[in-house]
């Protein structure tokens, strides 16, 4: 049996980060650990070491694109997948965030209907690439050391807040 | 003029006595307001309030002063140097866009206390409202119409009905309001089926025991049918517009295909107001993208953390 793949999902959003996180824990498959904004993601990369983030093109502090371009400039073998999550609005944004290093986009709307068709949304899109690169990279996920978050290109520690 | 205002008010603001007492019970958006945005809303309404004071109490309340501060200093609002202070903010915006801004940051963060479900229902509901208010700011700004912030208010507050359904009896909202933000000539009709009222006569219901302006109240109650609209009848076709316009970007997801010939709203707009009405036309799927980008910037007046 696969060990559960830890995913930190990076949404400023608290209602938003709430609903990924429920989506995902109803999979049964994940641990999941909330973020606030990319920088939030940094602080805890070596506590958490998340395999998957899931980051949200549109946050304060550090957006999903700059948060994914610093990892990647770090250390560019680091096998953690990165998925940008944005909204069909945000076109520039999807188009930016595989050139940035991020492994895939994940389409987000706001006219999913109620919580549980939202969910299932969510699933839909989300499982299907988590399971996809997990697949891929699962032995070397395991492995990977943890990474420091002083040593992200261009970042500092900093305090969360929301 | 008061005759055909009061019309509607005793034939149609009339919801179910159940509901209302859950109301009372529950409370509502108002009671899940902090107590210093309360008592500062009311400030905001009184002509003898002064910045200093008002700005006093704000200060109180950490989180509301950030976010007036943050909002202040936004694009949105016009920013060109950063404002660092309260009374600033407060001398910047006058007391009509504090009182939005309250508003719309104490219900942001209201949500943040319900469960999931209700949570996302309202996240919905208030992503609508503030997509309608910025829009209705952006209408009234492109074609001036003469408003100094109502505009903004009655955008937010157009869909109070649909929110007050979600915490009274969010099962039956449920059913009656798949939140597709597709409102077909049926929406209205198929809510007094399931909760026998709709939520422009509950929302206008509610707001005038509240003893809000009389023109949020039709506003309201009007907002589906702006050509009805009496007193008011030029702020209802605004926010009629506004809410046609903010409704297709939720359910399509950008303006690239707005018609705006199909917005009814807008004829009744420049009947209300007369002015450059091919310009609407022409100009509304532009007005859509800017609002739905700037709602959409994390650092927007309005993000909803």
């Amino acid at each position: 049996m696969r060990p559960p793949i830890r995913v930190m999902i990076a949404n400023a959003s608290a209602v938003l980060r709430r609903l990924v996180t429920e989506a995902l824990e109803d999979a049964n498959e994940f641990e999941v650990y909330p973020a606030v904004h990319g920088g939030d993601v940094v602080n805890q990369l070596p506590t958490a070491r998340p395999h998957v983030l899931i980051l949200d093109t549109e946050m304060p502090v550090m957006n999903g694109i700059q948060t994914v371009k610093a990892i990647r400039e770090t250390d560019s073998l680091l096998p953690i997948i990165m998925l940008c999550l944005t909204t069909e609005a945000s076109l520039r944004a999807m188009a930016e965030a595989i050139p940035a290093g991020a492994n895939d986009c994940a389409k987000f709307t706001l006219r999913m209907g109620h919580v549980a068709s939202a969910k299932k949304h969510l699933r839909d899109e989300l499982l299907p690439k988590i399971r996809f690169w997990a697949d891929h990279r699962l032995q070397r996920l395991l492995e990977a050391p943890a990474i420091e978050s002083r040593e992200i290109v261009g970042m500092q520690p900093c305090a969360v807040t929301g | 003029m008061d005759s055909l205002l009061s019309q509607p008010q005793t034939t149609r603001m009339n919801p179910p006595e159940d509901l209302r007492a859950r109301l009372q019970v529950q409370g509502g958006v108002w009671q899940m307001l902090p107590d210093i945005a309360v008592k500062a809303l009311a400030m905001a309404r009184d002509p003898n309030c002064s910045i200093k004071e008002f700005a006093s109490v704000v200060e109180r309340d950490p989180k509301l002063a950030t976010e007036i501060l943050r909002i202040t200093n936004s694009a949105f609002y016009g920013a060109r140097n950063p404002i660092m202070n309260l009374k600033q903010a407060v001398t910047r915006l006058g007391f009509a866009h504090c009182r939005n801004v309250i508003l719309a940051a104490s219900l942001g963060s209201a949500m943040r206390k319900l469960k999931l479900s209700e949570a996302w229902m309202q996240l919905l509901l208030w992503r609508h409202s503030v997509l309608t208010g910025m829009l209705a700011m952006s209408l009234n700004r492109r074609f001036n119409l003469g408003f100094i912030g109502e505009e903004f208010t009655a955008g937010l507050i157009h869909d109070v009905g649909r929110s007050l359904f979600a915490i009274i009896a969010p099962e039956d909202f449920a059913k009656a309001d798949p939140l597709d933000f597709i409102e077909g000539p049926g929406v209205l009709q198929q809510e007094r089926e399931i909760l026998r009222t709709d939520h422009c006569e509950l929302g206008a219901w509610f707001i005038a025991q509240n003893k809000l302006p009389e023109a949020l109240v039709e506003v309201i109650l009007m907002h589906h049918e702006p050509a009805k609209a009496t007193e008011h009848r030029k702020l209802v076709a605004t926010i009629g517009v506004a809410d046609h316009m903010a409704n297709y970007l939720q359910s399509n997801g950008s303006a690239d295909e707005y018609d705006a010939q199909e917005n009814p709203a807008i004829e009744v707009l420049f009947e209300a107001s007369p002015g450059d009405v091919l310009a609407c036309y022409t100009e509304a799927r532009l007005m859509m993208s800017e609002t739905m980008s700037e709602a959409n910037s994390a650092n927007g007046p309005f993000s909803m953390s």
